[in-house]
């Protein structure tokens, strides 16, 4: 990092600001200082997120977020921001999840100085004006209404399975985005509240990385020291309930394919020896988006049943259009969970039974000893690429602060190496239940589905062209694997989340 | 594969980067560019600062040249053939050897193109290189795994099909192409997808005709030695025989006036309107795709007109899409309106309408400037990892074969006046160039 001692004179009045400033606290700092990019990082991670909405006002954390990035500051409408911010072509991202709500930019370093006060004041001074607030609640409620419940199956899929294994008093129960009646009744009063009440130095983490200053970096620290409070108690989570067998909700739609997403909740954290064990049982079972996966190798590879199928040890978010994890949505209460991608209707019945057989089976006869090695050779190299970016090396980095590890991409190669086969199929069978797995399907003729998942029916798969003997000798015993589903709920499509 | 008399290469050996002392606006990304003696182009990019690497073999073939009846889709789904394995690399030993050195291996395709990328840590690019050569040259898959695989293509129709975007997408370029072969989708027909399990011979052919050296660009950028990667690119890709010998893609018909297509939807939707207006191919010696883009930011970005209008003052617009096609044949300039409320359609199109074709005269030296500024700050932003500087120097250098058509591109954008943009925005925004797809929600009785 330059440091420049002209700076000194700038650096001391901050400092003496800071002291004036008295006891109010400034927010814990994570800094990656390099010369090597010509890029700024700036991230602001607040320890909270939806689930933090109160019951009847789900929505609230994504709509105050929304209103603050595309609204303006007490000096400055949202036409005159983005007017400064345009030719400076910073890269402003937001995200919200159920425990983490962050902000983070990457903008040129000779820009920093006329980019940072624009990001700034929308977090400190936000204007809430109200036009701005009706445009962002209209657009909320058009994006779970028609986005979500209309257009795109995969994620309604999702949010199905997390409302299922979250029952309602549970604060992960909705979705980020909300349930239309809640977010219809939100007002600007209700999002200044939660910025006021939710979003302080007591809660944030402020990442800085690349060729920033001192001057700039205690600038950020002076800005952000006092905001709001300075302590903050995330809300309670009442302990996730396992079922006692599984359980399904069926959502009719008149759809094409069938969107299957099946899971349970699972009480492992990155902090837990036990979670790396996992990760790499994981990678080898169904690796997000590659074909290494015992589960896209058998359903897709061999079988041609759809487009990819796979596991997760944590809840996920791919970064952008690649296939890594993104930094940021880390939780306080996890689940495991499978996604199968669309498959043919008449393929859903027999899509299911196989990945409930196939983790079953992975379970019971743990990852074969001639994997065992390579596999662990791979998440080590694969992980670095999560952080190519200067950005999502930042991400990581606040990550494992807030997770109170070593940095995760460090922390993954220590931890995986020193694992034996005996530790990991050992953790799976300690943590992976599917015997409890609750399963959420967006389909037409639900109903049929519900009968043939209630009477154990046999599954036949519908093949369009020809396989090999060994598949069809093995579709054989999973066409007729019994389940254990003892709860059906059918729901249709706009009740959802209504 | 191991003939190393073969490996000859022309001395070509243009070390050159991409930035001059001429150049106002640089992209500085230290290219150094060779080409095989069997016509492979090759650009390393060297980035000590790292220890990933990304290499990205680009095809110039994609949906583009699916000239035969009933052949819709067959460039994406061969991309999915290629990952089948080859002569000396069986699937499950690609497989093990991915998983080895942890890399991400996967491939995409669009009209003009087929990219087959792989990163992973720089320790790792010998055997790959090794691995991914293989396929190239020796490709094998047994009839039975081509008909499997039809049913992943089939899987991959279905992800997409909740959304209407895709049904739009199908009946835009239907109905604005009556001859070339941007009139389907990348995906293809779905009827062409039922029936690709009996493509086996014409997949023979296909690889035949269009996966050769001289129809191909190699680009290895991250912290790679340049002299070693060379060796190693020369040894793996030189055994690979050149014959490129594409078929002919017929040119389209001159459109005379604006077509027209409406579609209903039979689940919850937003209304949507997509307008889309002629434009020629991209091409290094005009101004053409600059002032498209240029067009768009003044319009539709967030700091644009029709936005500040339509999204944020008037808010009968959920959001404004843009796409400027950058295509090596006449491609299209599509704007995608999703509406709030179906009644304004028609006044939505009359605006976006208007405010194209007078763009030029709206638009102030001084916004003018700002575009300029915020076109070049966001591509260097893309220089932040090894796989942003590969894709942006292979989107140019696969549209004209040369990766200096980016700076070209960004230096004839510096020159670029004000009374070019007027003239171009009302050559290309008329009527007779436009084709309008709408869709609403079904009314049930």
């Amino acid at each position: 990092m330059k440091r420049n001692s002209l700076m000194a004179p700038v650096v001391l009045f901050i400092s003496l600001l800071m002291f004036l400033n008295g006891c109010s606290d400034p927010p814990e700092m994570v800094l990656s200082p390099s010369d090597e990019s010509s890029l700024i990082d700036i991230r602001f991670n607040f320890r909270v997120g939806s689930a933090a909405d109160p019951r009847d006002q789900s929505g609230l954390a994504m709509l105050t977020l929304q209103t603050i990035m595309h609204g303006g500051t007490q000096d400055l409408t949202q036409a005159e921001i983005t007017d400064r911010k345009y030719p400076l072509a910073a890269a402003e991202r937001f995200l919200i999840d159920r425990d983490n709500l962050v902000i983070s930019a990457t903008v040129h370093g000779e820009k920093f100085d006329e980019y940072y006060p624009l990001l700034r004041d929308r977090l400190l001074q936000p204007r809430w004006d109200k036009k701005d607030f009706e445009r962002q609640k209209k657009h909320l409620i058009a994006t779970i209404q028609n986005s979500l419940m209309g257009e795109n199956d995969e994620w309604f899929g999702k949010e199905m399975l997390q409302w299922l294994i979250y029952p309602e008093k549970h604060p992960y129960h909705w979705p980020v985005v909300g349930r239309l009646e809640s977010v219809e009744n939100l007002t600007v009063k209700d999002v200044e509240d939660f910025w006021g009440n939710h979003m302080g130095a007591g809660n944030l983490v402020v990442g800085l990385a690349g060729p920033y200053s001192e001057r700039q970096k205690m600038q950020v620290e002076a800005d952000f020291t006092g905001f709001h409070f300075n302590s903050y108690d995330p809300i309670a989570l009442p302990d996730p309930k396992s079922p006692s067998a599984q359980s399904a909700v069926l959502v009719e739609k008149p759809t094409e394919a069938a969107a299957i997403s099946m899971g349970f909740p699972l009480e492992v954290s990155r902090a837990d020896p036990d979670y790396y064990a996992l990760l790499l049982f994981n990678a080898w079972f169904g690796q997000h988006r590659t074909f290494v996966g015992q589960l896209m190798n058998e359903m897709r590879v061999k079988r041609g049943l759809n487009y990819g199928d796979y596991s997760y040890i944590e809840h996920f978010v791919q970064s952008g259009y690649g296939p890594y994890p993104r930094p940021g949505v880390d939780r306080r209460q996890q689940y495991f969970s499978i996604w199968i991608r669309p498959v043919q209707r008449e393929n859903a019945h027999f899509a299911i039974r196989q990945a409930i057989w196939e983790l079953m089976d992975a379970i019971e006869n743990g990852i074969p000893e001639s994997d065992f090695e390579r596999t662990k050779a791979f998440i080590t190299h694969y992980s670095k690429l999560w952080a190519a970016s200067q950005t999502n090396q930042l991400g990581f980095q606040v990550d494992s602060h807030l997770q109170e590890i070593p940095y995760t991409i460090d922390h993954i190669e220590t931890s995986v190496r020193a694992l034996t086969r005996e530790q990991v199929n050992a953790a799976l069978r300690r943590h992976l239940t599917p015997e409890k797995m609750h399963i959420a399907v967006i389909c037409k003729n639900a109903n049929e589905l519900a009968e043939a998942l209630r009477t154990n029916a046999p599954s036949p798969i519908h093949y369009a062209n020809p396989v090999s003997p060994d598949i069809l000798e093995k579709d054989k015993l999973i066409m007729n694997f019994p389940l254990n589903v003892k709860r059906i709920e059918i729901l249709h499509y706009q009740e959802t989340f209504q | 594969m191991h003939r190393h008399h073969a490996i000859a290469i022309t001395a070509l050996l243009l070390v050159l980067t991409l930035f001059s002392d001429l150049t106002a606006r640089p992209i500085e990304i230290p290219v150094k560019e060779y080409q095989l003696k069997n016509g492979l182009t090759v650009l390393l990019v060297p980035m000590p600062n790292t220890d990933v690497m990304t290499m990205q073999m680009t095809v110039r073939v994609g949906s583009r040249n699916e000239v035969e009846f009933g052949k819709t889709g067959f460039a994406h789904f061969f991309e999915h053939m290629m990952f089948r394995g080859s002569k000396n690399y069986s699937r499950e030993r690609r497989d093990e050897i991915i998983q080895q050195y942890g890399a991400d291996a996967n491939a995409w395709t669009s009209d003009d193109l087929t990219n087959y990328f792989i990163t992973a840590t720089v320790s790792a690019l010998e055997p790959l290189l090794a691995m991914e050569s293989d396929r190239f040259i020796n490709l094998t898959y047994s009839r039975e795994d081509f008909q499997t695989e039809a049913g992943a293509i089939l899987g991959e129709y279905n992800t997409g099909r909740s959304d209407p975007s895709l049904t739009l997408s199908e009946t835009l370029r239907t109905t604005a192409f009556e001859r070339h072969t941007y009139g389907h989708t990348v995906m293809g027909y779905h009827s062409d997808i039922l029936a690709m399990p009996r493509q086996y011979e014409h997949s023979l052919d296909f690889f035949r005709r269009y996966y050769r050296p001289d129809n191909a660009i190699l680009t290895i950028a991250g912290g790679i030695d340049v002299t070693e990667t060379l060796g190693w690119v020369k040894k793996y890709y030189g055994p690979w025989k050149p014959g490129y010998n594409p078929k002919p893609v017929p040119q389209e018909f001159i459109q005379t006036e604006t077509r027209e297509a409406a579609l209903t939807w039979p689940t919850r939707t937003n209304p949507q309107l997509w307008m889309a207006w002629k434009i020629p191919a991209y091409s290094d010696t005009n101004a053409i795709n600059q002032v498209l883009d240029v067009l768009r930011e003044s319009q539709f970005s967030q700091w644009g007109n029709l936005y500040k209008r339509l999204v944020i003052d008037e808010q009968i617009i959920q959001s404004l899409r843009v796409e400027a096609d950058r295509s090596r044949d006449p491609g299209l300039f599509t704007v995608q309106a999703t509406l709030y409320d179906a009644t304004r359609m028609d006044s939505v199109h009359h605006v976006i309408s208007q405010s194209l074709s007078q763009a030029g005269e709206q638009l102030t030296q001084e916004q003018f400037a700002r575009i300029k500024d915020h076109l070049y700050y966001a591509a260097t932003m893309r220089l932040n990892d090894p796989a942003g500087v590969a894709y942006l120097l292979l989107s140019f250098a696969q549209l004209t074969g040369d990766f200096h058509s980016l700076q070209r591109y960004y230096d004839q954008l510096d020159a670029l006046d004000l009374s070019t943009v007027k003239t171009i925005a009302r050559r290309i925004f008329k009527p007779e160039r436009l084709t309008v797809v709408t869709l609403k929600q079904e009314v049930h009785q």
